[in-house]
């Protein structure tokens, strides 16, 4: 208890609960604990994500069978859908810096109930356990994407049902997270703090939550709808049973693409976050971006049939979704001008966290966009199943969310660990990152224009150069991984010991010590403070 | 009698063959049902009952109103329809009369009073006298018969002395509008409730059948009742949500100050 002394408390990181060692760690109800918990499982599993991703793109390097069939391609990609969002992206943000972070930011010990909150850590444990098992049960892994889509998911002789399971028993997880932010937001704001006092990060929390609370039920009722027709052969979406394929094709993106707004929602909390600090100006127009929270959830919700211009809606029903798809990129912009206002006359420090925030509205730009030419009903037809869609979706998904999630981490480390990383080092990781990343996702843009089709594990000679270049992209991003993944851990066991306030921030979580103690604040005082009041 | 005997074989196999023959036109489309959902049956026209006393269909659909056509002397699918029908009433919770009623109507213009009551004797022994008032047989003159039949899209075909025809029962509201057609010769008591309850839209009803109307929806393509799965699961999702969101809002936040002092 050598700090003990030094610093006059126990910080989190140390304090000994009921239970010793590892048992200390996954038996323990402090949301800092269970964020970090979060925190290695999701590292973990993308790096394996990461790495069938990679297999893949060597696969995709030549024309023809390389070093995989067809088959082993299919069950990668589909493995690496399903890791990557069910298990990396969907979690993501919202529980690895929403439990650190939620509760400090807004002034309470804990979230609203710390018992359900590990519980919600050990069900996403158990939904990746089935999901990893899926993989390695005889009948083979899934490869029917991780969309699932019926009827073929109805009648394919691989584990679906091993893998949907997964899929809804991760739902749960992110159910009952949702509902503890959300009593958190409402029940524990210190006093004094009203809701339009409140930092931007648990706004942006508050509204993925609700998305998470209303869409995620559909997703699970969906699956089990899938099982049922596997298992007792009712007819939901098997034709030959006298079910209706598209309405899986509904069910299922009405729960998964609000989903893409519960993986950037938080992500935009974050950079929102992160701006005001690095450029010691207040946000403009806090409002704006509070309200533009629930606007992205509100309208994000009723924009799903984009998915499915092709698969045979009435037009009525495709002009209105390509209508609201246009009117969800309305509060998107209001965020990215607001962020750049924000920026104007600022003191721009750019250290590794505004790197990853910079590259976040820049790479999300990217996506935004070319995510209107899906949401346009005629070239949509000409893009549709392309590898155009792939590059959009991880320029939304990995140069959004990834980034932010990076971005997040550089920022809050020295607050969670109490060292400091190298930054030097990070800036150069950060720079082979972005490199990498836009080497391995543009060229998808242009070879999916010409015609690629998304999901072949072979292509006409014609869109090679594409694919090489894409190819040497994810090598070296995942150079620039590892590269940050050491800075990480270097830092966090021989980095300098880092002050309570490294960035000079305001929001709460600066103005306790590093790494926070147990319950975060020594007592409770009534607040009236403004979290952005940079002079 | 041997003489009478080949004469019955002679008859069942010609039989037969016009089984054969109605097999045969329905895949043809001469024999069959086009839909006329939406649109009045003509009221006005005039019939007379097994009793031999002139009525119109105005007198008698004051309340749902299941029609069936068939002829007397069918020697196929009318009587195991009759039956169909004569079965689900006894099993359906819904009450003869009070609820809904019966109309069979023969399309064999030959067809006569007296031989509708000796139908109508057959397959209302079953039930109380009262019951069986509200299961009428109706015969009328081939004009008539073609109006009527016409209206309710059904397509028949005669054949010698005999006729070719669809089986099927449809459902009439009390205005006189068809609702919906429930095909076969055996109806399950669950969808002939739901089309009755459909029936009546427009008079007031008790509240389990407006919720049986929101939950369950008629499945054109499995031609029976199918229950709402998402619409129910949705439902159930959204109020829950509302709850949550309600209790957050009106039950006040437990005041915490006096422990943050000692905190």
């Amino acid at each position: 208890m050598d700090s003990e002394k030094t610093q006059g408390y126990v910080s989190y990181l140390e304090h000994k609960g009921k239970y010793k060692g590892i048992f200390g760690w996954i038996f323990s109800t402090d949301h800092k604990r269970i964020g970090l918990l979060y925190l290695y499982a999701i590292g973990a599993f993308f790096f394996i994500g990461a790495i069938l991703g990679l297999l893949m793109r060597i696969e995709l390097i030549a024309p023809g069978e390389t070093i995989m069939g067809p088959q082993t391609y299919n069950g990668i990609f589909t493995v690496h859908g399903i890791i990557m969002i069910f298990m990396v992206v969907i979690p993501g943000l919202s529980v690895v810096f929403g439990n650190l972070f939620l509760p400090i930011l807004i002034g309470a010990k804990d979230v609203a109930f710390p018992r359900l909150n590990i519980f919600t850590w050990w069900i996403y444990i158990f939904g990746c356990v089935l999901a990893v098992l899926s993989q390695f049960l005889r009948s083979g892994p899934p490869d029917t994407g991780w969309t699932f889509y019926a009827p073929y998911s109805t009648t394919t002789g691989t584990n679906v049902i091993m893998a949907t399971t997964a899929a809804f028993v991760l739902g749960f997880s992110s159910i009952l997270t949702g509902l503890n932010f959300i009593v958190t937001i409402h029940r524990l704001r210190a006093p004094g703090m009203t809701f339009f006092k409140m930092p931007l990060f648990p706004w942006s929390l508050y509204a993925t939550a609700w998305i998470q609370v209303l869409a995620t039920p559909i997703i699970g009722i969906t699956l089990l709808m899938l099982i049922a027709e596997r298992v007792f052969r009712i007819g939901f979406f098997d034709p030959n049973l006298g079910g209706d394929p598209v309405l899986f094709q509904h069910l299922f993106w009405i729960y998964s693409h609000p989903a893409v707004y519960i993986m950037i929602l938080p992500a935009m909390g974050v950079i929102t976050e992160i701006i005001p600090t690095f450029c010691q100006r207040r946000i403009y127009g806090y409002r704006a971006i509070a309200f533009s929270s629930l606007a992205i959830a509100g309208v994000g919700y009723l924009v799903w049939g984009h998915h499915m211009f092709t698969s045979g809606m009435s037009n009525t029903a495709v002009w209105v979704f390509s209508l609201l798809t246009f009117l969800v990129a309305v509060p998107s912009a209001i965020k990215v001008f607001n962020w750049l206002a924000t920026m104007y006359k600022g003191s721009i420090d750019l250290k590794p966290p505004l790197l990853y925030a910079l590259s976040f509205i820049f790479l999300f730009s990217i996506g935004g966009l070319t995510g209107l030419v899906l949401g346009s009903l005629a070239t949509n037809v000409q893009v549709h199943d392309t590898s155009f869609v792939v590059a959009h979706f991880h320029y939304i998904v990995f140069g959004g969310m990834g980034f932010a999630f990076f971005s997040a981490i550089h920022y809050w480390f020295p607050k969670i660990y109490g060292k400091m990383y190298n930054f030097k080092r990070a800036n150069i990781a950060w720079a082979i990152q972005f490199i990498g990343f836009n080497l391995l996702y543009f060229p998808l843009f242009i070879i999916g224009l010409q015609g690629m089709p998304r999901r072949y594990y072979d292509y006409l000679p014609q869109f090679q150069t594409g694919h090489v270049i894409s190819t040497i992209g994810a090598i070296v991003f995942i150079f620039g991984f590892l590269l940050m993944v050491y800075n990480f851990v270097l830092g966090a066991r021989k980095g300098a010991k880092a002050p309570a306030n490294p960035w000079n921030g305001k929001t709460l979580e600066w103005q306790i010590p590093s790494p926070p103690p147990l319950e975060n604040f020594e007592g409770e005082e009534v607040l009236d403070m403004d979290p952005y009041d940079y002079k | 009698m041997k003489k009478k005997l080949s004469i019955i074989i002679f008859i069942l196999t010609l039989c037969a063959l016009k089984m054969y023959a109605q097999e045969d036109s329905v895949i043809s489309n001469e024999v069959g049902i086009t839909e006329h959902l939406g649109s009045t049956i003509p009221l006005d026209l005039k019939f007379t009952n097994e009793n031999g006393e002139p009525i119109t269909l105005r007198k008698i659909v004051d309340k749902p109103t299941i029609l069936s056509f068939v002829y007397f002397d069918c020697p196929g699918l009318c009587s195991p329809l009759l039956e169909g029908v004569s079965d689900v009433i006894k099993k359906t919770d819904l009450t003869l009369g009070k609820d809904y009623q019966v109309v069979t109507v023969s399309f064999n213009f030959r067809d006569t009073p007296e031989k509708a009551k000796k139908k109508k004797e057959t397959f209302t022994k079953r039930y109380s006298k009262e019951m069986a008032e509200n299961w009428k047989f109706l015969t009328t003159d081939s004009a008539t018969i073609f109006k009527m039949i016409g209206s309710v899209g059904f397509h028949i075909k005669a054949v010698g002395l005999d006729f070719v025809h669809p089986s099927a029962i449809v459902i009439v509201s009390p205005e006189g509008k068809i609702t919906r057609y429930l095909y076969g010769i055996s109806f399950l008591p669950f969808d002939l409730k739901m089309a009755l309850i459909e029936a009546n839209k427009g008079q007031v009803r008790p509240t389990i059948q407006r919720l049986l109307l929101y939950c369950f929806s008629y499945d054109p393509q499995g031609k029976r009742y199918a229950m709402e799965i998402t619409k129910l699961a949705g439902t159930i999702i959204i109020f829950f949500i509302v709850i949550f969101f309600l209790v957050l809002l009106i039950i006040k936040r437990r005041k915490v100050s006096k422990t943050i002092v000692n905190g």
